[in-house]
């Protein structure tokens, strides 16, 4: 058989193209729902670490489903001030804008032009682009209280950073300057290691729990910054100037009036 | 007369003509995975996988690949068995897929793995394709480990992950060395590694 001949170089193409693609795709299927578990347990796990109350002992499933329970809170949007929804609005939610809340993805509805909006530049402080119209807030019991976590991004040196950060919920409805800390975890970056990738470690974000989040007007205090004293800032990471910021604007953001400020300021539920 | 020829093929990728010191091939992922040193030994495992299986395919269908469109063909079976791999890392080892995630779909890209196939499966039989992979990727591994050795040490006073030189923002004495951390420090390193190799064995230094 003549092998350079143009009928063998078509049939060993398109062999070769259907043994791969049946080996990529059998695997890819197949590992499907362990990395999707992967990722749940990840989402879950930092969202305990926020909170303060994980336990590396313990299947983090079974701890989250002990501990937390989740709502859903809608941003303000002009119109309406930011609240948490109702089973009522959920399900309208859940109708108009195909929302499906029992298995709710931050991330597909922050990307989902129909279930997010675009923010121009002078409001995209985070440089986040779009924000979803609804966020998961998880209520995580902690003791004789429960923290409130809610899920934050934003834009560092090389990339955006998905994490959490947890607030007392026995500090909220005291006024603005009583709104307290307990945690901050990331779960999704690519900064450097060592230097922006320091925001995972485990002594920087220790730093985090007791600061204080707004000034008496409610405007957003928290920074991090450097050589920094006070109840609301905390120390920059070094030789990460623009990560740092980036965790200043995303807590300017989150936290502000295009965030959580109405749930976190409103009068105790 | 056999051994003697598999213990060439298998060791003399590791000094004497080791892929990145001699031939200069594959630096760019030397640079991204060496920080830190778990991530530098999940991305040498992915390497000699890849090189040895993708040099042992090749070489068993090298009397039927057509010249025309042989570098595609060998690049299929290359890009295939990195998804694979990537799969798998997302699957069972998840931290560190996390951490790595482009980089292991850059292996596709890495020079070694198709310079081998090129170069060396196309023309033997499988079992020293497979071999030759293996070494190949070993003496990859071999001058990634050191450069993620030196990284980690001096950029965050530890190895894989553990306290070796307490640094100074946990409480301990040692000032990291933040260049170590950036991509330039790895050039530095392996620039030092392909001198003193040279100076060790100066049959390696190019005739200008």
């Amino acid at each position: 058989m003549d092998r350079d001949s143009v009928g063998n170089t078509i049939k060993v193409a398109a062999l070769l193209c259907v043994v791969c693609s049946v080996l990529v795709s059998a695997t890819a299927v197949g590992l499907r729902d362990r990395q999707a578990t992967n990722r749940l347990e990840e989402l879950q796990r930092n969202v305990l670490i926020a909170a303060d109350i994980y336990d590396s002992a313990r299947p983090i499933q079974e701890q989250f489903a002990e501990s937390v329970e989740i709502k859903f809170y809608r941003f303000p949007d002009g119109k309406f001030a930011g609240k948490l929804l109702t089973d009522q609005e959920m399900s309208m939610y859940a109708s108009r804008y195909k929302i499906d809340f029992a298995k709710f993805n931050q991330r597909k509805t922050s990307l989902n032009p129909d279930t997010s909006t675009e923010l121009d530049s002078t409001a995209d402080i985070a440089g986040i682009k779009r924000r979803e119209l609804v966020s998961a807030v998880y209520f995580v019991r902690h003791g004789d209280h429960r923290n409130v976590v809610l899920p934050i991004r934003g834009y560092g040196l090389w990339s955006t950073l998905w994490g959490f950060i947890s607030i007392d919920e026995s500090s909220l409805g005291k006024g603005p300057e009583a709104v307290t800390i307990r945690g901050l975890s990331y779960y999704d970056h690519k900064e450097t290691p060592g230097l922006g990738g320091e925001v995972d470690n485990p002594s920087w974000k220790a730093k985090w729990p007791g600061k204080r989040v707004y000034g008496a007007d409610g405007a957003v205090k928290i920074e991090v910054a450097k050589a920094a004293h006070g109840d609301a800032q905390v120390d920059s990471l070094s030789g990460a100037t623009i990560t740092s910021q980036g965790v200043t604007n995303m807590m300017r953001f989150w936290l502000g009036e295009q965030g959580f400020q109405s749930l976190l300021l409103a009068a105790k539920q | 007369m056999a051994d003697q020829k598999t213990k060439e093929v298998l060791l003399n990728p590791l000094f004497n003509e080791n892929p990145i010191t001699l031939q200069v091939l594959g630096i760019c992922s030397a640079l991204a995975v060496t920080t830190r040193l778990d991530k530098t030994l999940a991305m040498c495992v992915a390497v000699v996988f890849v090189v040895a299986f993708s040099n042992a395919i090749v070489s068993a269908i090298r009397h039927q690949i057509p010249t025309s469109i042989r570098i595609i063909v060998q690049m299929t079976v290359i890009a295939s068995l990195v998804i694979f791999v990537d799969q798998i890392l997302a699957a069972f080892w998840f931290e560190v897929s996390k951490e790595m995630s482009v980089f292991v779909g850059l292996i596709i890209t890495n020079c070694i793995v198709m310079g081998r196939a090129e170069a060396f499966a196309m023309k033997h039989d499988p079992q020293a394709s497979f071999l030759d992979g293996i070494g190949n990727g070993l003496g990859y591994c071999l001058i990634l480990l050191i450069v993620g050795f030196l990284r980690e040490l001096f950029g965050s006073g530890k190895l894989f992950g553990i306290d070796v030189m307490r640094p100074v923002t946990e409480g301990g004495w040692y000032v990291p060395n933040g260049l170590m951390l950036l991509p330039p420090s790895a050039f530095f390193i392996i620039g030092l590694t392909i001198w003193a190799i040279r100076t060790w064995r100066p049959e390696q230094v190019g005739r200008s």
